[in-house]
């Protein structure tokens, strides 16, 4: 009973997230289009995620370029993105960047509501839940490529992060060695199945 | 595989039907067709304690060994 609560409580958290994922794609696509139609009420909006660092820590490794041809911006390193700045292509870039990450963000939730919902019928060790785990083990692969670069051009100069996230990575592995101990589930109740 | 269920025979040899012995052994008529046609994967102690009971047979009877 406590299993099932547990189990209930996951799923309704998932989908939760999937629907404020959803909501949070259409506000940004909306400010998107409301961005060509009135590019002024965006002037003082700062882009994050466009400043110079070469860290590395527990979860990121990143390596920043920033280029500049300004000769009155001093120190380009300094320099914080607007989104009034940067060139429609960047930008384009960018949101279609983002828009990508949160879709595959929807469809790994979508995976865990349907692996949960199976464990939740007793039917755990089935083929389809290993093929569940490839599937999230892809997703956040698509995760790792998606968010290892980040390029933007402005009138004024460049710039190109390139970032190595690493969990992304982990939790691929992480449902990689799962699918195979789903795998090897299955073939055991295959198997308790066929014993007469 | 090396082991050949002989269910058949023996169900042949003593003018018995299929759904006759899973009535006697309380199995269902599925899980007897599963090992009459050789698809099990394994046979409890139980389960072929009831058939050679039901068959008046030995586990021999039933089972038996082809090297490949």
């Amino acid at each position: 009973m406590e299993r099932i609560k547990l189990l209930t409580i996951a799923l309704t958290v998932s989908n939760i997230f999937r629907i404020l994922l959803i909501a949070f794609i259409t506000l940004l696509t909306f400010v998107f289009i409301h961005w060509h139609i009135n590019p002024e009420a965006y002037s003082t909006v700062k882009l994050s995620g466009f400043e110079h660092s070469n860290t590395t820590s527990l979860y990121t490794t990143s390596f920043t370029i920033t280029s500049t041809t300004a000769t009155n911006v001093g120190n380009a390193e300094d320099k914080v993105m607007f989104l009034q700045d940067i060139s429609q292509l960047s930008l384009y870039l960018f949101y279609l960047q983002s828009v990508a990450i949160l879709i595959i963000w929807i469809f790994i939730l979508q995976q865990i509501s349907k692996l949960i919902r199976s464990v939740r019928e007793l039917q755990t060790f089935r083929n389809s839940n290993s093929t569940t785990l490839r599937r999230i083990g892809r997703y956040c692969f698509l995760i790792f490529i998606l968010t290892a670069f980040r390029w933007a051009e402005t009138e004024t100069g460049s710039f190109i992060g390139i970032y190595i996230n690493y969990l992304p990575v982990l939790f691929m592995l992480g449902a990689f060695i799962l699918a195979e101990i789903f795998e090897e589930g299955n073939k055991l109740y295959e198997a308790e199945q066929l014993t007469i | 595989m090396a082991i050949v269920v002989n269910l058949d025979v023996m169900l042949a040899r003593r003018k018995m039907s299929l759904s006759e012995l899973a009535e006697k052994v309380g199995l269902t008529l599925s899980n007897l067709s599963i090992l009459k046609t050789g698809k099990a994967k394994a046979i409890r102690f139980s389960t072929l304690e009831s058939i050679c009971e039901a068959l008046d047979c030995q586990p021999g009877d039933i089972l038996e060994y082809q090297p490949n």
